[in-house]
């Protein structure tokens, strides 16, 4: 169901632009705590989990 | 399974190192991910027509047939774990090389890459795994299935990367040195 309704234009457009902003906001608040670096290593293990596992179609 | 991570693990830890020589141009990784993520985060995101950036090799049948299954299974996981060389369908892939560059040490550039390649052949391996709990389906089936499944993925690689644009904007602007 969650699916269906992500997938709805203005739902789209609404949560591209809340990501961007959230990160941004969240990029902000990690500078000044000087935590932004740690966080950009999980994030990009995180994100290379996300890919690995979405590649369910490449031969 | 092991196929699958050790050599991503190593691949991608070479290229947290030759990455990490990026960051020695202060200015340059943050902007580039950025405009990267954004492009690529609208398109996938907005499920807009796009074609993410991918080589179109694939494993080379000659290369698999006749081998021992041990073999097979080792060429295969070297050329599919590391996720560099065959299709790809999501941007994502080609944003990791730049964020391993940021960086600022080359023993944690180094050590991020190998967590990034354990993390990629570690999930791959579990989705070929979960794949052969579905040989027996209908081929059509398991087509529109996967597809389907790939839409639903492709969105979630469009978000990651627009948080990641943001980000990183945030990031390249802190480095002109602007407070907030």
């Amino acid at each position: 169901m969650i699916e269906v309704w992500a997938t709805q234009r203005p739902v789209r457009l609404l949560l591209a632009g809340g990501f961007l902003v959230a990160g941004f906001a969240l990029a902000i608040l990690l500078l000044n705590q000087r935590n932004f670096t740690i966080v950009a290593a999980v994030f990009v293990v995180g994100l290379a989990a996300l890919l690995g596992a979405g590649k369910l179609a490449t031969p | 399974m092991t196929a699958y991570i050790f050599p991503a693990a190593l691949i991608w830890g070479v290229i947290g190192v030759v990455f990490h020589l990026l960051s020695s141009i202060p200015l340059l990784v943050p902007l580039l991910a950025c405009a990267y993520a954004l492009w690529f985060g609208a398109l996938e995101a907005l499920g807009l027509p796009s074609k993410s950036p991918s080589l179109a090799w694939q494993v080379p049948s000659g290369w698999i047939a006749g081998r021992p299954a041990t073999l097979q299974t080792l060429i295969w996981g070297t050329a599919l774990g590391p996720g560099l060389v065959t299709r790809n369908p999501y941007a994502g892939m080609w944003l990791l090389p730049l964020l391993l560059a940021l960086n600022f040490n080359l023993l944690s550039a180094f050590f991020v890459g190998i967590a990034v390649g354990i993390a990629h052949g570690g999930a791959r391996v579990l989705g070929v795994l979960n794949n052969r709990k579905h040989m027996d389906a209908d081929p059509v089936y398991i087509h529109l299935k996967i597809l389907g499944a790939q839409m639903l993925w492709q969105h979630l690689d469009g978000l990651a990367l627009l948080l990641a644009a943001g980000a990183l904007g945030a990031y390249a602007i802190s480095l002109l040195g602007i407070q907030f």
